[in-house]
């Protein structure tokens, strides 16, 4: 009698052992499970910034590292193809830019190059890439390109606009850019042949060459030191 | 071979960069109007801008026997190209993002050292495990 109530004890006792042991079993099981999800979705996600790294970036290893750490922090926090983010970057600077407008005469007077360039890196790593010379190019330096091109272009809206005023208008057009373009030698020097030379342009452009150039009119200006014509890579293809 | 096509910047920035420009320089805050055809000259401008300076921070990268450009090779090409005028808003802009880029660094080793932790916190249903085994094993 006593001995069978005692078995009885143990034999419950076993069986709450085992439910516990079968209960910890599970839990160690589903942690596993998610463990190898988590590691699955990492190598993936790795797997696809290597092969986006190795395809659209070639870059000293340390840029490289860099832009594979940035690139798997995104890759977790939103599991996006890069197309559908750059087309939602797109989408963000169209929206921006209707506020911005509304807005403009209250706009901020911040120096553009203080703030992050608003130029997609992206496509400019793919203009730069054009050249076949080019080679590798650091993320830091094609950062700095951008930076600089938005400089560049700040600086001439504000040659455009000086034309225009001079010229009695509210409205800048193509002439006024291109009459910016000659006043600044440096941009002169790479920027006027390539632009499209527009027909109204023509008799100015004959009027203001003719005191100011005299007989350098038909020669083409020697480059600056150390550069070279890059107009071939402007040529449309028809 | 076909030519590769020809990449364009994306307009609606071109015309941001352009208009917050006018919008500091003009005087008494009259609006400044841009035609298309001037936007499509800036575009084409700022596109022909990045090739030069990109060939011609290649040169420098060449002249000192390197393979890839760095952001001295760009700052030096600035000043060969006569842009003497950009090259202190770069470094400032060079700066920032060093300082940024530093700081998303620690960010990352923080969460590895988290993402550790909570790999230790998992490991102890298996020492749990390991309990109930060793009770059974005393009970026989």
């Amino acid at each position: 009698m006593a001995a069978a109530a005692v078995a009885d004890e143990v034999t419950e006792a076993m069986e709450q052992v085992e439910g516990e042991r079968e209960e910890a079993d599970a839990v160690a099981d589903e942690a596993a499970e998610v463990m190898e999800q988590a590691e699955g979705e990492r190598e993936e996600a790795i797997d696809a910034v290597a092969g986006e790294a190795g395809e659209v970036m070639k870059e000293v290893v340390e840029g490289e590292r860099e832009e594979a750490n940035a690139m798997a922090d995104e890759a977790d926090e939103a599991m996006e193809p890069e197309g559908e983010r750059e087309e939602e970057a797109d989408a963000v600077a169209d929206e921006a830019t209707e506020p911005m407008e509304q807005v403009e005469g209250e706009g901020e007077d911040g120096d553009a190059a203080a703030q992050r360039p608003a130029l997609p890196l992206g496509r400019v790593k793919r203009i730069i890439r054009v050249d076949r010379d080019i080679k590798k190019v650091t993320n830091e330096a094609a950062l700095l390109i951008a930076a600089a091109t938005e400089l560049f272009v700040g600086s001439l809206a504000a040659g455009a606009h000086r034309a225009a005023s001079r010229r009695g208008r509210r409205a800048v057009r193509a002439v006024h850019v291109r009459a910016a373009a000659r006043e600044h030698r440096p941009t002169a020097d790479f920027l006027l042949d390539c632009l499209p030379a527009a027909e109204e342009a023509a008799p100015a452009r004959a009027a203001a060459a003719g005191p100011s150039r005299g007989g350098g009119r038909g020669e083409a200006k020697p480059l600056p030191r150390g550069t070279r014509r890059i107009d071939a890579f402007f040529q449309k293809t028809t | 071979m076909a030519e590769a096509e020809v990449e364009e910047l994306p307009k609606a920035i071109v015309r941001r960069l352009v208009k917050e420009k006018l919008a500091q320089v003009a005087a008494g805050g009259a609006e400044v109007i841009v035609n298309k055809d001037a936007m499509s000259a800036f575009a084409e401008s700022a596109r022909i801008f990045i090739h030069y300076l990109s060939a011609t921070a290649n040169d420098m990268c060449k002249e000192s026997k390197r393979q890839t450009i760095n952001a001295d090779d760009v700052l030096k090409a600035l000043d060969e190209m006569e842009f003497p005028e950009f090259v202190e808003p770069l470094n400032t802009s060079l700066q920032e993002f060093r300082n940024k880029n530093a700081a998303r660094r620690s960010e990352t080793t923080q969460k590895k050292a988290e993402k550790r932790r909570k790999i230790d916190k998992e490991s102890l249903p298996q020492e749990q495990n390991d309990a109930a085994d060793h009770g059974k094993t005393d009970e026989d």
